[in-house]
């Protein structure tokens, strides 16, 4: 039976991963289960904190909101180790690591016996890479980070969900790898996760069936330079790859893939033509928490499709995937979706249609759903939908109520979701190249979205019934659309009867019905 | 260019297949990665910045291989760097054992094993790439790592993929060795470059080699392989490389590489403790670096070299590397195996910051017999210098060997020396002086081979100029004495001496390095007194050859060199060769030394030595002042003057009782005033206690005779020596045995050099240039063959005396005055100590005689008397006289005052001869001569007794002469009032006396001489007085001769002392007493000879007294001759009271009991006369005070 193993890899791993996440969340993702995870060293990287939030609120959302079966949003279960098992390995236990310190390096210096060993060292590793403090990352020097790596815990988790999750046939697991091979952890731990004795024929996971073959299938988006930043000069970080460096890195990078044969089954190169900027490059820590990127998102598709695709055969070759557009602009049309080009058009509609919804739902619940919710219910009642769905209201009974204090935390949960979904959708949209979900339909002013500092960011959304015709244009390329009375309609068309749904979910499920309607009838506009 | 917009970075000219449709993962075959990677623009210099972007533990071989794999018009972005340093390992290895600043390659094996639980092995076994096949079957596997090191430096390893790797920043530590030259400016490998082309070919042989190898052991492997592509990459880049190193070297495409000096060595270098090698073809090859290809002609070690003169070149070098900014930069060979470029920027800062070396960074050019200097810094002072005030620092004669300037002083060091000779320095080296404005530029061209040479040049500032590096400063100082002494003798000579005067602030060195035996041996020599201070530094230099070549000076604190004085050889000394022959005579006298020299190509003259300090011995090397010159050579050395034999008899001593070393401790003194310093030694020849004054004046002597006659190239020397005869046995055979062994001592015929060290020995040959016989040493030189006698021939003062008078060749007596050898004559010569006799009959001296009456006597009434010299000296010959008052010292100085004040004496005598006390003095002169003559008559009347009349008879027919010497030429004058006439008063006098012996009645009537007073004649030795002994000796003919005949039946070869034989028996022997003795019962008659045997029995004396018959009889005729001149007036007659004649007559029997208790070779027996006029002299001394 077909297990499904996501591992993301250092600051883009964690990226992918979020843009993995939100697409499920939007209902994009497989059915099942996707074991998530993270590989980074950097325990304080913003990317990460924001992944790590991320997937716990998907998760706990999952978890309390039950959908209609209709409804796929949150459909896949994204699996990460119970209890305290960590769903992170951030490689070291201690602080101020170095590779000297983790190798052992100066004892081995110190002894005429092993001292040939820490030559070897001095061989393979320059003093910087040996000395420089690796909590933060590999820092651009993935060779570092491959030594580490290729000492996985598999009794550890989340490696330990590896193991504990193994299938029995050959290639049901599928594993994929994500993570950029130009800078430090993901360039690391991409290769070591591919040499055959980690992963795919690593005698403690068992994956070895003889004659070559595996338990696993293993996937990997080799992610290519993406990003610009502009250098902070005034740091004086020695060991570090700028930007100036990706375009070099990236090719010894890629001479080395091809020279060295891992045990990778199918590779996705993804990369950024468009050379978009993304804001002050910082080598890892807190303040590398940067826009979503149009290549996260492609890597995460790259994953939906390793994980969607037919039961491979056995024996096959090794697959090279590159995907194209037509024009420079990233739009619904042309985002790569799958390897099978007779499914294309219908993963198109799926893959559009259910971020279009969620970002929908999202956004009307955060302004109309959440505008309703503090009516007082005799206010509430005078529209159809309200009322014909909380028919058997009840003050205190929270099952009746939505507006119960009981169920505040499941529409704080939704909320805050929503929240993180607009603004990772509308953030990946940059009006020039990136052309989803237009953030000028959605949000105020970019002045008013500034978050004061200290304070949680929320986004400051446009009100859609002073916007009226917003709604109905919130994908790019849609220049006419139904506006908000035609929405709103279809919020009252969207009501539940059904009298055993609790309350909080119904309200939920409501919006969610009316966002999916409001959407296909303005589709059909296009 | 793809039209399509690909979800893949901006590519350029990239080769990638366009989906067909937007939208799709499309699969594509593997090709894409490198399509991608090579679309992928990169900015020019990001190369550099060395990023390590390969994800793996192996990553850094990794690279190696992508780079090497890419294809030249699509380069891995590393390939420049990654090309560079593979080439350079390459090279590394090829070069190691013959580039000797590589040498110190190590290789470690090391090899990774699964099970090891340790994280590195583990990383490294678990990513470890497949290996991979170089050769059919055998696979070479990642885990297996030969490192190899320099110095500690992990540079890099051997690579299954690609032969070599390197490390991942070893260019940091390799950057900060100097030592290392296949290195670029970052420290990052690379091959020797195109301007080095002996490398370049040696490295391009060992590659044509290798990949002639390589394709030879990989041949036949599958293309199936999964390796074939990689071997097919490495014989791709061997051949790339191939073609470079050919284009670079200007050679055909195929043209085989070969070096001339090196090839691959036989067999690969053992690497301890690692089996995985042998199992390694392709490492083997790698460990099999370049070696001397054993046909190969061997190279210059160095292009820098210095060309010496095999001759010359120092034992313990085979070659010296000039090291200098203008040669570098020529960028040839600097030591064999390493380049001038490889020693990284500014190599005279980093390497070569002292004078000179033996290590080149890690090359120790030592071991090869090498050196390398900087000749600014290792020839040259940081000073010039040159005299204060105008004058020069050297003399005029010293300037062709010092840079053609008198000006200044040769601002070079010593060790120059070491590599050139004189000449060289000055016909090759040519050094110059340029003077400019501020500044002195000095100049030398070094020779290098093959024609090349480099002008070594430094500027001197003049006092205020401001100061550049590399330049130095003049300086002015007063200039010191320094002498050398004797000038070039010889390369047989083995002894020369310097003085140099300024011992506090300078320190003056002789230098020779053309020898192995160059011996010094130093004396500070200090002189206080109340006028001066001087101080000075003697220095004995011996060795065979040991002529110094310079004197190097230098600051006697810092020891920092200040410059060197060239000294040439005499070149006029060096062309002669020995030849002709020459006679030495000595006369070592009480009061004065004397030597004559008979030259046998001299127009047959003999002629007093003359030591020409000044004009031949004594060399001056600094232009100090001459007073200074005069002073210090005056005090601590030789005269500067020259010096007319014969000199007084002194020696002086530095401090007491150390004699070591002759002129460093003790030399001959010369005085140049009345006053002797208070270290100078006299009255040697009498000395009863110690001998060893004998010994160190004989020494010098001798040493000086030589200098003299060495410097003239005098074929044979034959030594003759005189004493006196009233030397006792032992006095006697001391004295010969002295001079033998002085002269044996000259001479180290074992050809052992450290000999020449201390001691006597001056004359030095290889033993077989010697030629010994029983009475001659000679020496094969150079300038011919040198002979000496070396066992002197020895006769009695009286003898030689004799000779002299009778002698043209001699005395340079005119015919008329020679003394008359046949007919007979008187020779009588008035020495300090002895008054010698010797008569001449039928052209043989028949009886020669010695008596202890002369100078000294005279000496002791002036001594005691100083109101004498207050009329006749000058003021400071008088003060020095009253300072020594009495003794040898007073003798010795009065001697020397006489011969220097003689005239003016004289010129004084006849103003105040009348005073009392001159009168006093001339009534001694009187009584002594008197004596002298009167006993002259006793001796004719014992020799014409023993010649049966013989003599008596030719001599009332011919008539005779006494010819005076010694002493006697001045002091008769004084008789006379200061010049002594033939009918004067003296004569009156000596005439009287004498015939009234010969003709009076103390012989028998039938035993008297009967003589025509017109016959009888007083002749006295004008010119050359004190030349008798020394000059007739050496006239003499046949002595050797007379020697061996000389025994048995022939009396008349009487006298002579002939070595090693007893003396003959039948020949007149004793003491002629002069005066009747009684001996026992018995009177014996005055001129009868006593023999000891008759004087002494045993230890007991037979002398019962003397009958003072002649004393009296002396006196009367004394008494009569001067009433009847008037010199003695009545009243003024010398007489004794009987008090006075008890008391000479106690005294001599004394003497005599005293004689009797000495060893009978002790005694020294004298006629009673002489004893008793000596008596009387006392007597008389006393009176007059």
């Amino acid at each position: 039976m077909q297990e499904n193993f996501l591992i993301g890899i250092g600051g883009t791993g964690s990226r992918v991963l979020e843009a993995f996440i939100h697409c499920c969340a939007a209902g994009y993702g497989p059915t099942g289960k996707v074991h998530i995870l993270l590989i980074d060293p950097d325990r304080g990287n913003g990317n990460l904190t924001r992944t790590k939030t991320l997937l716990q609120q998907y998760r706990t959302l999952r978890k309390s909101f039950k959908r209609e079966d209709a409804n796929r949003a949150f459909q896949t279960d994204l699996v990460i180790p119970e209890g305290e098992g960590q769903f992170i390995w951030s490689i070291f236990k201690e602080t101020d690591q170095t590779l000297a310190k983790y190798i052992g390096y100066d004892n081995l210096k110190g002894s005429d016996e092993s001292r040939p060993l820490a030559d070897v060292a001095d061989l393979l590793f320059t003093q910087l890479e040996l000395g420089t403090a690796l909590n933060e990352g590999f820092r651009g020097h993935p060779s570092i980070g491959a030594v580490v790596m290729a000492n996985l815990p598999i009794d550890e988790y989340p490696f330990k969900m590896l193991k504990d999750n193994m299938p029995q046939g050959a290639n049901e697991a599928r594993v994929f790898v994500v993570g950029s091979i130009f800078g430090g952890t993901g360039a690391a731990g991409f290769p070591t996760l591919g040499a055959e004795e980690v992963l795919k024929f690593n005698p403690e996971l068992q994956t070895m069936l003889g004659e070559n073959r595996s338990k696993v299938l293993l996937g990997g988006a080799l992610v290519l330079p993406y990003f610009h930043f502009k250098v902070d000069n005034t740091k004086d970080e020695k060991m570090f790859v700028t930007p100036l460096d990706f375009p070099v890195a990236t090719k010894a990078a890629l001479h080395y893939y091809n020279d060295k044969q891992l045990a990778f089954d199918q590779y996705y190169f993804i990369g950024d033509s468009l050379g978009q900027e993304v804001g002050n490059f910082s080598t890892g820590n807190a303040s590398q928490e940067n826009r979503p990127h149009y290549v996260e998102l492609a890597s995460a598709l790259a994953a939906f499709d390793f994980f969607g695709q037919d039961i491979p055969k056995e024996g096959a070759e090794k697959n090279y995937f590159i995907a194209s557009r037509e024009t420079p602009q990233v739009n619904w049309d042309e985002l790569p979706l799958t390897r099978y080009s007779d499914r294309l058009a219908e993963r198109r509609a799926e893959f559009r249609d259910a971020l279009t919804e969620f970002a929908l739902f999202s956004y009307t619940y955060l302004t109309v759903g959440r505008k309703y919710l503090k009516m007082r219910h005799k206010d509430a009642r005078d529209y159809p939908w309200y009322k014909d769905s909380f028919a058997t209201y009840q003050e205190s009974n929270p099952k009746d109520n939505p507006a119960h204090g009981d169920n505040a935390v499941l529409h704080e949960l939704a909320a805050s979701y929503g929240q993180l979904f607009l603004k990772w959708v509308t953030d990946l949209d940059d009006r020039e190249h990136v052309q989803l979900i237009d953030r000028e339909m959605l949000l105020e002013a970019a002045a008013a979205n500034a978050p004061a500092a200290g304070t949680k960011p929320e986004l400051r959304l446009k009100d859609p019934e002073q916007h009226r015709e917003n709604l109905g244009r919130l994908r790019r390329g849609q220049v006419t659309g139904k506006n908000y009375d035609h929405y709103f309609a279809n919020l009252n068309a969207s009501f539940i009867a059904d009298g055993t749904q609790h309350a909080a979910h119904k309200y939920l499920n409501i919006f969610y019905r009316a966002a999916r309607a409001f959407n296909q009838a303005n589709a059909a506009l296009r | 260019m793809a039209k399509k917009h690909l979800f893949l970075p901006k590519l350029s000219d990239a080769n990638v297949a366009e989906p067909k449709q937007n939208g799709h993962w499309e699969h594509q075959e593997k090709s894409i990665i490198r399509s991608i990677s090579d679309g992928i623009e990169v900015e020019r210099d990001a190369h550099t910045r060395g990023v390590s972007s390969v994800p793996d533990a192996y990553g850094r071989p990794l690279t190696f291989q992508s780079a090497l794999s890419s294809e030249p018009e699509k380069p891995h972005p590393v390939r420049p760097r990654v090309v560079q340093e593979w080439r350079g390992l390459l090279s590394l290895l090829a070069l190691y054992r013959v580039k000797p600043d590589l040498n110190k390659i190590t290789f470690t094996p090391v090899q990774v094993r699964g099970g090891d639980e340790r994280r590195l092995p583990t990383s490294l076994f678990k990513l470890r790439p497949r290996p991979v096949e170089l050769q059919p079957g055998i696979e070479y596997v990642w885990t297996e790592f030969l490192l190899v090191q320099f110095e500690g430096v992990t540079l890099g390893a051997f690579s299954p993929s690609t032969l070599v790797y390197t490390s991942a920043d070893y260019h940091l530590k390799l950057r900060k060795k100097d030592s290392f030259a296949l290195k670029d400016a970052e420290g990052y490998l690379c091959p020797p470059p195109a301007s080095n082309t002996e490398d370049l070919l040696a490295v391009g042989e060992w590659v044509q080699w290798l990949a002639g190898e390589f394709a030879k052991m990989t041949q036949g492997l599958s293309e199936s392989s999964s390796s074939y592509p990689i071997v097919g990459m490495l014989n791709r880049e061997l051949r790339t490389w191939l073609l470079e190193i050919r284009r670079a070297l200007g050679l055909p495409n195929y043209e085989a590489l070969d070096s001339p000096v090196y090839e691959p060595a036989a067999e690969p270098e053992r690497v301890s403790k690692q089996d995985f090698l042998e199992r390694r073809p392709i490492y083997q090859l790698l460990l099999r670096p370049l070696k001397d290809d054993k046909n190969a002609a061997t190279g210059p070690m160095s292009q820098y070299a210095l060309e010496i003169d095999p001759s010359r070149r120092p034992v313990d070098l085979d070659h010296v590397v000039l090291i200098d900014a203008s040669l570098l930069g020529q960028d040839r060979i600097l030591w064999k195996g390493l380049r001038s470029s490889e020693l990284g920027p500014d190599p005279i800062r980093s390497v070569f910051r002292e004078a000179s070396g033996t290590r080149i960074n890690n090359v120790d050019i030592g071991k090869d017999r090498g050196l390398w200097i900087r000749p600014e810094l290792y020839f040259l002072t940081p000073t010039l210098t040159r005299a204060a005030g105008p004058g020069n620092f050297l003399p005029g004669a010293e300037a062709r060997a010092n840079g053609n300037t008198a000006r200044y002083l040769l601002p070079l060091r010593k060790e120059i020396l070491r590599f050139f000779t004189v000449e060289d320095i000055t016909d090759k080296l040519q050094p110059t002086f340029t003077e400019e404005s501020d500044r002195v530029v000095f100049t030398l061209r070094l020779p290098m081979a093959r024609g090349q040479s480099l002008l070594v040049k430094k500027s001197y500032l003049n006092r205020g100029a401001v100061q550049a590096a590399g330049e130095g400063a003049l300086i002015e100082r007063p200039v010191p004495v320094l002498e050398l002494f004797p000038n070039y003798m010889g390369e047989f000579w083995g002894r020369y001496y310097m003085l140099f005067s300024d011992t506090e602030k300078l320190a003056a060195e002789p230098v020779h390095y053309g020898t192995e035996h160059f011996y010094l041996t130093q004396r500070e020599q200090r002189l206080d007194s109340a006028a001066e201070r001087l101080r000075a530094e003697l220095t004995r230099i011996s060795g065979p050859n040991c002529f110094p070549e310079g004197i190097a000076l230098t600051e006697r604190g810092s020891q920092a060199p200040i410059g060197l004085v060239l000294v040439e050889k005499d070149h006029e000394v060096e062309k002669r060769s020995f030849q002709g022959k020459a006679i030495v005579g000595v006369d070592f006298g009480t009061s004065n030394t004397n030597v004559f020299t008979l030259r046998d190509d001299d127009d047959d003259v003999a002629e007093p030595l003359e030591l020409r300090f000044r004009t031949d011995y004594l060399r001056s090397l600094l232009a100090a002042e001459p007073e200074a010159r005069k002073v210090f050579a005056q005090a601590f050395f030789v005269p500067v003057e020259d010096i007319r034999l014969p000199t007084p008899t002194a020696l002086r001593e530095y401090n007491p009782g150390v004699r070591k070393e002759l002129l460093l401790d003790y030399f001959l003194y010369f005085p140049d005033r009345p006053r002797y310093p208070e270290n100078v030694l006299v009255d040697l020849k009498w000395e009863e206690e110690t001998t060893s004054n004998l010994n160190n004046y004989l020494e010098g002597l001798v040493f000086l005779i030589l200098v003299e006659l060495v410097r003239q190239r005098v074929g044979t020397i034959e030594f003759r020596c005189t004493y006196p005869k009233s030397f006792n046995k032992t006095r006697e055979q001391d004295y010969r045995s002295k001079w033998n062994s002085t002269l044996e001592g000259l001479f180290e015929k074992e050809g052992k050099p450290d000999e020449l060290r201390t001691g006597q020995k001056i004359l030095f040959g290889p033993i077989e240039n010697w030629d010994d016989s029983t009475e001659t040493t000679s020496l094969v030189t150079r300038a011919g063959k040198f002979t000496i006698g070396k066992v002197p021939k020895f006769v009695t003062e009286g003898i030689a005396a004799g000779e002299f008078f009778s002698s043209k060749q001699a005395s340079g007596i005119k015919d008329d005055d020679l003394a008359n050898k046949y007919g007979g004559s008187i020779c009588i010569d008035v020495g300090g100590g002895t008054t010698d006799y010797s008569i001449w009959f039928k052209s043989e001296i028949k009886y020669d005689a010695s008596v202890l009456l002369a100078g000294r006597q005279i000496a002791e009434v002036m001594a005691r008397n100083s109101r004498i010299g207050d009329h006749l000296l000058s003021a400071d010959a008088n003060a020095a006289l009253r300072e020594a008052k009495a003794g040898g010292r007073f003798a010795s100085r009065m001697n020397y005052i006489l011969r220097r004040e003689h005239k003016e004496i004289s010129a004084n005598l006849a103003k105040v001869s009348n005073l009392r006390d001159v009168a006093n003095l001339r009534r001694v002169l009187v009584v002594e001569f008197g004596a002298l003559a009167f006993y002259a008559g006793h001796l004719t009347l014992a020799l014409d007794q023993f010649l049966k009349g013989d003599l008596g008879r030719s001599l009332s027919e011919g008539g005779l002469s006494l010819y005076w010497g010694g002493n006697a030429s001045k002091m008769l004058d004084w008789i006379d009032h200061g010049k002594f006439k033939r009918d004067g008063l003296a004569a009156a006098f000596l005439n009287n006396l004498f015939a009234s012996v010969v003709m009076g009645e103390i012989a028998p009537e039938n035993e008297r001489i009967i003589l025509d007073p017109v016959h009888l004649h007083q002749k006295k030795q004008e010119k050359g007085q004190k030349n008798e002994a020394a000059g007739g000796v050496v006239v003499i003919k046949n002595i050797d001769r007379i020697g061996i005949t000389g025994g048995g039946a022939e009396p008349k070869k009487a006298g002579f002392i002939i070595p090693g034989k007893r003396e003959v028996k039948n020949v007149l022997e004793g003491t002629v007493m002069g005066e009747s003795i009684t001996l026992g019962s018995q009177n014996t008659t005055p001129y009868q000879p006593v023999t000891n045997e008759e004087l002494f029995q045993g230890y007991t004396s037979l002398f019962e007294g003397s009958t003072q018959s002649q004393l009296d009889y002396f006196l009367e005729a004394l008494n009569a001759i001067g009433e009847s001149n008037g010199f003695l007036p009545a009243g003024e007659q010398i007489t004794l009271s009987p008090q006075e004649r008890m008391a000479i007559r106690n005294n001599l029997r004394n003497d005599f009991a005293r004689l009797a208790s000495q060893e009978p070779s002790q005694r020294i027996v004298e006629p009673a006369f002489i004893m008793e006029v000596r008596y009387l002299l006392n007597l008389m001394l006393e009176k007059m005070l």
